[in-house]
């Protein structure tokens, strides 16, 4: 079946689990991943991740396909935290004459600060491989968010796959014209990439143009009343799935926020 | 009640001078199906987009004029409003998809007008029977044909029930299968609802069998308007205009040109074109234009190689083909049957997971797509995914840049490509100011000026009018008889049967036949199996004649 980025298998459990439970799902790995700010807790998340992924049969191989997006997130987060942190620790490895500098505390908050994106982006391209436009939708729906805006969210996740295959063909298209895209350094790469923008920006817009007219012709309009093709039914265990979710997510804002368990180790700094 | 009035409209967008539309007057019965032809830019978009209320309602211009859909003033009358009676497809069907199912597709606009939920399954498993996509409801509609796009879109207006149906160019980007599916679910409709049509199309061999009245435009303005048949009758003034005629027709004029017994009655069918011409039968005869056999040697090749893409789909099976040096060889089949692929494969951007593709001799494992571009240029359908400069000129420089050539050759390989492709003067404008056919040109200029002694180009003339997909082919012909190896990935037969030398018939990732042109096209029994169907003039000149003429000049009048 066909869901958002991927191909996934119809048996896969995380399918058949109610569309609102994926919406809650979304935002909770992002929550957590947010909430979380300790190395370690971080590190088990994205594990239970990798694992969960195993379990919804979704091929854990479909995941190099984000692994340029991995690569650009660990490069912005070492220039910005190398060249513009001043987090004190034990051990000072460089200053700069601007005043930041690299301390041992700056190194495993890099790390954590790429844990807790990598973790936001495997945990989001895992539940949008088990969820279809329906379950953003309906899931949102159920979540009494106002179909509009659960039609628009769920649009621009649709348009966020089509602008992936349109930044796959344009990077082949730079290639065939001889460009080197992955070499050199970040600098030169940054601007190898920052080429795509104005393709990729005039098809976004020739897209968007000719939707507003399909959209006004297929009768969407805010103020008409609105019928839908499906009903979903609630199940023990989508129920028990919500409350779990909502249980780990409030169970971790307590140890960031009353316990301070979940916090960075020596924070607040000094 | 007429199902359209158009009276003294004109057009002009916010963010223009020009009028679009000018002095248009049209008038539709209910039932009846008018066909709009015209080059690119005529306005028969902007035609269609005032008679389904988006213009005036959902883009900013200037109006004069006014348009009524069964009496109903566009002006008076919201999209919405108007959208209960009028169904409109667009060109691409990629662009009208907003679900992720064929069945929520066609369920969308039900679901925004309100209608129950048992009567919407209900309409939604009608439209999708009707139109024979039923069996596909569980489908992607991404993943679908070009044909079976197009219907699912017609599907998603049928189940609204429209009393009019505004339908354009939908079948600009389908194989010719995909066009008949398109045309005869379209043909049903008429016969079996009498709901009322209005169609843009390029393709008017089609066209003609279900029009009851054709519309010219040009700049604009209405040129000529009546049945087919009068319309046709100006058929050099037409062409003249960018606008294609059926070749039958084309032939029939010829012919009455020289023994003057046409009365008026001009053929548009194949049917007819084949009765008119048996008449003449005796003064006919085939010229065939001289063909060199190409005998050089290969530059890719393609031993045993197959390639399956990450899902397990296996888009080339086994393949073996042989591209040789210096020639002009089209690579035909209908939607979906590998033909990119194939094409990606040539560049060493796909790697073949079975079997070997080599190129200019070396194994394609071992090389980067990045060399390979230097000796093998391809040249994408939609130019817009390979134009990312600021400039016409940066843009030809780009490649020559990354080539690490000086400026002064830079400067002057540019110079030699743009006028080349007819786009000197263009150095400093921005590439998407240009029009389709010209970014098209550029994007071949810009793959050209890296010397690659082959170049593919991907379907080069989709969305083309026959002027602007004339000059593209003229243009791969000149370059081709400098010297070039040129792969051309088509489906439109006659522009193949007018330019190319060899032709590789390919269906579901497999080589059906390698050979000369003629010798390809004219074998109705094979292009039947690939879904494809030859130009109208071979079809007809081996009706009649008893041998295929691959172009209408090559059908001669003598005697």
């Amino acid at each position: 079946m066909r869901t958002f980025f991927l191909h996934v298998e119809e048996k896969s459990p995380l399918l058949r689990t109610h569309p609102a439970v994926k919406v809650l799902a979304l935002f909770t790995v992002n929550l957590l991943a947010w909430v979380i700010e300790a190395p370690i807790p971080l590190l088990l998340l994205l594990v239970a991740l990798l694992v969960l992924y195993k379990v919804s049969r979704v091929p854990l191989a479909r995941i190099s396909r984000f692994f340029i997006f991995i690569l650009l997130i660990i490069q912005a987060v070492v220039v910005s935290y190398s060249l513009g942190s001043k987090i004190p620790g034990n051990v000072i490895y460089a200053e700069f004459p601007w005043g930041s500098y690299i301390s041992d505390m700056t190194l495993l908050y890099m790390a954590t600060m790429i844990m807790r994106f990598v973790c936001m982006l495997v945990g989001s391209t895992l539940i949008l491989a088990v969820m279809r436009d329906v379950d953003i939708v309906y899931g949102m729906l159920s979540l009494k968010i106002p179909y509009m805006f659960a039609f628009i969210f769920n649009l621009a996740l649709r348009f966020s796959s089509l602008f992936l295959d349109d930044f796959a063909m344009i990077k082949d298209a730079m290639t065939l014209r001889g460009a080197r895209l992955d070499k050199g350094g970040i600098l030169e790469r940054a601007r190898n990439y920052s080429r795509m923008g104005i393709p990729l920006t005039v098809i976004a817009l020739r897209r968007m143009n000719e939707l507003s007219y399909v959209l006004e012709i297929k009768g969407l309009s805010q103020a008409a009343k609105r019928t839908y093709l499906y009903k979903f039914d609630w199940q023990t265990t989508s129920v028990l799935a919500a409350v779990v979710m909502l249980a780990v997510l409030a169970f971790s804002i307590a140890m960031r926020f009353s316990t301070g368990v979940f916090s960075f180790p020596g924070w607040p700094l000094r | 009640m007429k199902a359209v009035e158009v009276k003294n409209l004109w057009w002009k967008y916010a963010s223009s001078d020009k009028w679009v539309l000018q002095e248009i007057n049209l008038e539709v019965e209910e039932g009846e199906i008018v066909g709009i032809l015209g080059p690119s830019g005529a306005g028969k978009t902007t035609l269609c987009l005032s008679l389904s209320g988006i213009i005036p309602h959902g883009i900013r211009g200037e109006l004069r004029g006014n348009v009524k859909i069964f009496g109903v003033d566009t002006l008076s009358s919201s999209i919405k409003d108007l959208a209960r009676q009028v169904g409109v497809v667009f060109q691409d069907p990629d662009t009208q998809f907003v679900t992720m199912r064929v069945l929520d597709e066609v369920a969308f606009p039900l679901e925004n007008f309100g209608i129950e939920r048992d009567e919407m399954f209900r309409r939604v498993r009608e439209a999708l029977e009707y139109t024979g996509m039923w069996k596909f409801r569980d489908r992607y509609p991404f993943e679908l044909s070009g044909g079976q796009k197009q219907r699912v879109a017609i599907a998603s207006m049928l189940a609204r029930r429209p009393r009019l149906l505004i339908l354009d160019e939908p079948t600009s980007d389908l194989d010719p299968v995909g066009k008949r599916e398109v045309f005869e679910v379209l043909a049903r409709l008429r016969d079996e609802h009498g709901i009322t049509m209005i169609i843009v199309e390029h393709n008017t061999e089609d066209l003609v069998k279900y029009a009851d009245r054709l519309v010219a435009l040009k700049d604009g303005k209405v040129i000529a308007e009546g049945d087919p048949r009068s319309v046709f009758s100006k058929a050099e003034q037409l062409e003249r205009l960018g606008i294609h005629v059926p070749q039958g027709s084309k032939l029939a004029l010829m012919i009455s040109m020289k023994l003057g017994e046409l009365n008026g009655h001009i053929p548009l069918t194949l049917e007819e074109s084949a009765s008119f011409l048996s008449k003449f039968r005796d003064y006919l005869r085939v010229n065939k234009r001289e063909s060199l056999l190409v005998r050089g040697k290969p530059v890719i090749e393609f031993e045993d190689a197959s390639y399956a893409y990450e899902d397990g789909t296996l888009a080339v099976k086994n393949l073996n083909l042989k591209v040789l040096e210096g020639d002009f060889l089209a690579i035909i089949g209908p939607n979906g049957s590998g033909k990119t692929t194939i094409a990606k494969l040539m560049t060493a951007l796909y790697k073949p997971t079975s079997g070997i593709v080599k190129i200019f001799g070396e194994d394609s494992r071992g090389l980067s797509a990045s060399d390979v571009a230097l000796k093998v240029g391809y040249v994408y359908q939609n130019p817009d995914h390979q134009l990312f400069c600021n400039t016409v000129y940066e843009e030809v420089a780009f490649a020559l840049r990354n080539m690490g050539l000086e400026e002064k050759e830079i400067r002057s390989r540019v110079e030699e490509m743009l006028g080349f492709v007819g786009l000197s003067g263009f150095e400093d404008v921005p590439p998407y100011f240009l029009s389709k056919g010209e970014r098209q040109r550029l994007a071949i200029a810009a793959v050209l000026a890296m010397g690659s002694q082959v170049i593919i180009v991907d379907e080069p003339t989709t969305g083309q009018d026959e002027l602007q997909s004339r000059r593209i082919m003229e243009l791969l012909t000149k370059m081709n008889r400098a010297g070039r190896t040129v792969v051309v990935i088509t489906h439109d037969m006659k522009l193949v049967a007018e330019y190319t030398r060899s032709v590789a018939l390919i269906r579901d990732g497999e080589v059906l036949a390698v050979g000369p042109t003629r010798g390809v096209l004219a074998d109705l029994e094979l292009m039947g199996r690939a879904g494809l169907e030859p130009p109208q003039v071979v079809r007809l000149s081996q009706m009649v004649l008893g041998e295929p003429a691959l172009t209408v000049e090559e059908v001669e009048v003598y005697g």
